[in-house]
């Protein structure tokens, strides 16, 4: 192996490494807020009593579910021609909102009807039913899943650099392409993948932590 | 709307679309038999073995397939000394990645058959490879079939990420076609309804093998709602040791 490694170049390149994480965060922070309002709605309309809101939610998640992210970001991109961030954002909401739509429909199908029907029988009101028989065994089954779902939008936003916004994975390319130094831009680009999905890891085993007290659960 | 350029330029496409199927079929054959050797060493009762098995197989999914595709082409000629080609880069990237997640899958398969049966066979005299051959793996690789099938569709779609390399599957193929025509909407819109079609009849089939698969015994409501079955496709098994490997562990249809 003739290499010889110079990390040094990470500490001369610091600025483009602080650059692509400070987007890879913001790009992947507005992906997982949106996709979740947005994943949240249509995982709700996937249990409606309306059978053609049901059809439609359900054909939402199996369209954009089985078309590469790469199709849809060049599609927003090249086609309908936004911008490259905002084809970015809107292209990783759609695409994780149908997972997580998933998750939310089978977090909501695990409560069996019965229990419901139940709660309702003792008389409480639906809010109620809501609150204290629904959302407390909801929440903790939905969690998890979550937590997958935050680290694939953080790998996935990787795929925005195709359309030139210049996250990460960008970068690497960028220092790459400025030092020939490939191996340790990669290197040190790979560890903050890896960090950032321990910081999600992390966020969610508290959140967890934080529903089961305040739900009074488990 | 101009429909004619995809016509004109379909045979073209097709060919693409061909490595694409071929790179999927490779990658899904080589990963299949790097997961087993992995969900063996996850397995392994001695821990300097299931130890760096655990370390591969939860490190490599927490990184984007991009960079895994950036690795294999940049920097394995940098450590080898030699140069390679696209599709090798591309086929030792996706077989690299996909066998994370296929060691998963197998393990799951192999833990979802009870322990008693394999006791029992070892009773009556089988070895453990004859055990392992006649009762776990028939029925293991049943209860896999879906997740075979679902991680098939993750690299089938995942295939599109190598065109940053330059190898021209369907997706690189049609981006060439449009670079010469410029005709984004059609061509975007054809590519993601093959895309499309390809994959939503690859994922009936695999609901229509787990529907036949179904394990008997589990009864209930719950499991039959479908509710318990994506819970545990997304958790990946139960027994995952430690939080990292329980969050990244699985939806086991993805790409990325």
């Amino acid at each position: 192996m003739g290499y010889k490694f110079d990390w040094g170049v990470l500490l001369v390149y610091r600025h483009l490494l602080w650059q692509g994480l400070v987007l890879t965060v913001q790009l992947s922070a507005l992906g997982m807020v949106l996709s979740l309002a947005l994943g949240g709605v249509i995982g709700l309309g996937r249990r409606a009593e309306a059978k053609p809101l049901r059809w439609l939610c359900g054909a939402y998640i199996e369209f954009f579910r089985n078309i590469p992210l790469i199709v849809q970001l060049f599609f927003w991109y090249f086609a309908v021609g936004l911008e490259a961030f905002p084809a970015a954002v809107i292209g990783l909401t759609v695409y994780t909102s149908a997972y997580i739509a998933e998750v939310i429909r089978s977090g909501l199908q695990s409560i069996p009807r019965t229990q419901i029907e139940a709660a309702r029988s003792f008389g409480m009101t639906p809010f109620q039913v809501i609150r204290h028989v629904v959302l407390p065994q909801a929440l903790m089954r939905v969690i998890p899943p979550l937590g997958v779902e935050f680290i694939n939008v953080i790998k996935n936003s990787s795929i925005a650099m195709t359309i030139s916004v210049t996250e990460l994975t960008f970068q690497t390319q960028q220092i790459e392409s400025l030092t020939f130094r490939g191996f340790e831009a990669a290197t040190a680009i790979t560890l903050l993948y890896v960090l950032l999905a321990l910081t999600i890891v992390l966020l969610m085993a508290a959140i967890e932590r934080v529903v089961r007290l305040d739900l009074r659960v488990g | 709307m101009d429909l004619h350029v995809i016509v004109e330029n379909l045979p073209y496409m097709l060919t693409g679309l061909q490595m694409t199927v071929i790179l999927s079929a490779v990658s899904m054959v080589g990963s299949f038999a790097g997961g087993a050797a992995f969900a063996m060493l996850r397995l392994s009762p001695w821990w300097w073995l299931r130890w760096p098995a655990i370390l591969y197989i939860d490190l490599v999914r927490t990184v984007p397939l991009i960079m895994v595709i950036f690795w294999a082409f940049f920097l394995m000629p940098v450590l080898t000394g030699h140069a390679t080609t696209p599709v090798k880069a591309a086929l030792f990237a996706l077989i690299l990645f996909n066998t994370s997640y296929m060691a998963e899958v197998i393990r799951a398969g192999i833990q979802s058959i009870p322990k008693g049966q394999t006791e029992a066979s070892r009773a009556i005299g089988l070895t453990y490879l004859q055990a392992m051959r006649h009762v776990v793996l028939p029925q293991a690789l049943r209860h896999m079939s879906p997740a075979l099938v679902s991680r098939f569709i993750a690299l089938f779609m995942g295939t599109s990420l190598v065109y940053i390399i330059g190898v021209t599957e369907f997706f690189r193929a049609a981006n060439n076609v449009n670079n010469r025509v410029y005709r984004s909407y059609e061509i975007y819109g054809f590519v993601a309804i093959v895309y499309f079609v390809c994959c939503y009849a690859l994922s009936l089939a695999s609901s229509a093998l787990e529907r036949r698969f179904a394990v008997p015994d589990g009864g209930g409501a719950d499991t039959r709602s479908g509710a318990l079955r994506s819970g545990s496709r997304a958790w990946g098994a139960r027994s995952v040791a430690g939080a990292l490997g329980r969050l990244t562990g699985t939806d086991l249809r993805r790409p990325d």
